[in-house]
């Protein structure tokens, strides 16, 4: 992807109706796992790709951290889904969600090991290998760290990425949290990560429970991932940044409100307003 | 074999020569009904007249009783109204909130006490309101007055007089000691369809147009995509439910509908066959073949007068 999406918003059915009527809307996310196996993509869907919104699939079930080797069937669902909806690419998680056949029901982190880094870099490539389009990982916000981590969060993702050549799906929301959750600094952290691979960016909000930080995605964006996303627009223009909003939706106005804050925090033009219609001389 | 007329023939015509014209006639009545009942319920298209809102198209596609479900949803999400102390029952919980129509006014000032929604679909400002709906779209072609659902029923006479004549030629027949076994089958399919022409629905042609078209622009609010109210805001509810009946309820406020008693599936097919006293088993979606062409049905046994969603 190169460049100019601009702000969007993940397409859930629940505001299909909010997110078809934003004018200046040029990018969405899909989750892949909601795709049909078979047929057609869901009308709504196909209607923004008609107009020329670019739609990203973007996987949860993959297990790409997963000791054992991800399921074919899985990566062809996901590679299906790209052809599906014409996507430019597709993204997943460094992350698994099931072992030895049991599903935990979450993105669960990995310990920041050499193993691991061979285990996702396998799984990786055989995603690469049957997937029409790039690949994008996202590192997800976890609410604790295996011990005995041989590289920083930072070493790990660069690891992964360099060794892959896979694009990086930068969640500001989850590097906040996770910063914040470990008493470390989530600037310093954005410094160190190799934002020149960016693929595009998430957002999202959470809201604290006893001490920690959760990231939601039912909630609004806090204004310190705000100041975030600022942070890494000041030194990359990543190609798009889009909110992630899961459940809990709140009225429309609100919604707008935050695409508006999120918009101004990466620098890009609102995507709720029609643009100034150009005006016809007078004669 | 030649079928030639013998002395002993009824009224000088045999049975098969009989059985021939009886066909040809049945289908000369037939297509005079479905003309004259076709012109009848066309209704008119809202020129001048101001497009209905979420409320009335409510009303336009289930009835009274659809119309009071959809006004309870824009309350509801408007926060508006809440569980009554006892089982089935709504209360007002906050004042009357703005911009809301006379519906919604009306049920909002008879929810002060908690009722059950039939209890507050029978209080008078309610009727009242309910009534004003009717004129307004009966004004509008998109609802047939009761005069014109009555023109068009007249349509049936054609079909049933037919059934008529055929009666007698198998009384006929009968005292002729002839057999009339055919004749019989034909009279009784020739007399269903007569009664089946004598169900009219309430919505005009011009009605289910509007109904289809409002179904296609507002997709988005089917129940199967579980619409958030809170984002599309008081009228997105009050639409939902006009355009995909009650299960819009069951996807957006399950707690609160199993509470107030809102059944799970009303008409959401092209229009209501309703109204008045008439919620006859012979529903309009009955025959399948008005409900089955519309895409926007919302699952097979949803249609028209399914066990629940009479207008009457």
């Amino acid at each position: 992807m190169n460049g100019g999406y601009g702000v969007g918003i993940g397409w859930r059915p629940d505001i299909a109706g909010y997110v078809a009527g934003l004018p200046g809307l040029r990018f969405t996310e899909v989750v892949a796992e909601s795709l049909p196996r078979r047929g057609a993509a869901p009308a709504p869907l196909d209607e923004l790709r008609q107009r020329g919104v670019t739609i990203v699939p973007h996987g949860v079930k993959l297990s790409l951290g997963g000791a054992e080797p991800v399921s074919a069937e899985r990566v062809a669902h996901l590679a299906r889904c790209a052809e599906l909806v014409g996507a430019p690419l597709v993204s997943e998680h460094i992350a698994f969600v099931r072992a030895g056949g049991r599903e935990a029901g979450h993105l669960l982190p990995l310990p920041r090991t050499a193993d691991a880094v061979e285990a996702v870099v396998a799984n990786v490539s055989r995603t690469q290998a049957q997937l029409p389009v790039p690949l994008a990982l996202e590192p997800i916000a976890a609410l604790f760290d295996w011990p005995d981590a041989q590289l920083t969060e930072a070493d790990f993702l660069t690891e992964i990425l360099d060794r892959t050549g896979a694009l990086l799906l930068l969640d500001v929301a989850n590097v906040y949290a996770n910063a914040r959750n470990r008493g470390e600094d989530p600037f310093d952290l954005v410094d160190r990560l190799p934002l020149e691979r960016i693929g595009y960016v998430h957002v999202a909000g959470g809201a604290e429970h006893g001490g920690l930080y959760h990231d939601t995605h039912t909630d609004p964006t806090p204004p310190q991932v705000l100041q975030l996303l600022a942070a890494v627009c000041d030194r990359v223009t990543p190609p798009a940044v889009m909110l992630e909003r899961d459940g809990r939706y709140p009225a429309a106005a609100d919604l707008t409100a935050e695409l508006d804050s999120i918009a101004s925090a990466a620098r890009q033009e609102p995507v709720t307003a029609r643009p100034e219609p150009v005006m016809e001389p007078v004669r | 074999m030649t079928v030639v007329a013998a002395s002993g023939d009824t009224w000088g015509i045999s049975g098969p020569q009989f059985l021939q014209i009886y066909l040809v006639l049945a289908v000369a009545a037939l297509v005079t009904a479905l003309v004259w009942r076709a012109l009848a319920t066309r209704g008119t298209d809202p020129g001048g007249y101001r497009p209905p809102g979420p409320v009335e198209l409510a009303y336009l596609a289930g009835g009274r009783r659809l119309a009071v479900q959809a006004a309870l949803a824009g309350l509801r999400c408007a926060g508006a109204v809440g569980p009554g102390p006892t089982k089935r029952t709504v209360v007002a919980v906050t004042a009357m909130p703005p911009g809301l129509g006379e519906l919604e006014r009306a049920l909002h000032a008879a929810a002060a006490t908690a009722q059950t929604i039939a209890g507050l679909s029978a209080d008078a400002r309610v009727r009242y309101a309910l009534d004003r709906i009717a004129e307004a779209l009966v004004d509008a072609g998109l609802l047939l007055s009761a005069g014109h659902r009555r023109a068009a029923r007249l349509g049936a006479l054609f079909v049933l007089g037919t059934a008529a004549f055929g009666v007698v030629r198998i009384a006929a027949g009968i005292a002729n000691a002839k057999s009339v076994g055919f004749l019989v089958f034909a009279t009784i399919v020739v007399l269903v369809v007569g009664l089946r022409l004598l169900t009219v629905r309430v919505t005009s042609r011009a009605g289910r147009r509007l109904l289809r078209k409002a179904r296609s622009v507002n997709a988005y609010l089917r129940p199967n995509l579980s619409p958030s109210w809170a984002t599309y805001g008081v009228s997105g509810a009050i639409l939902g439910v006009a355009l995909y009946g009650t299960s819009a309820w069951w996807a957006a406020d399950p707690a609160f509908a199993t509470h107030a008693g809102i059944a799970a599936a009303t008409s959401s097919g092209s229009g209501y066959s309703g109204g008045g006293n008439s919620c006859s088993s012979s529903s309009s979606c009955s025959g399948g073949s008005s409900c089955s062409s519309s895409s926007s049905c919302s699952g097979g046994s949803s249609c028209g007068g399914g066990s629940s969603g009479c207008g009457g």
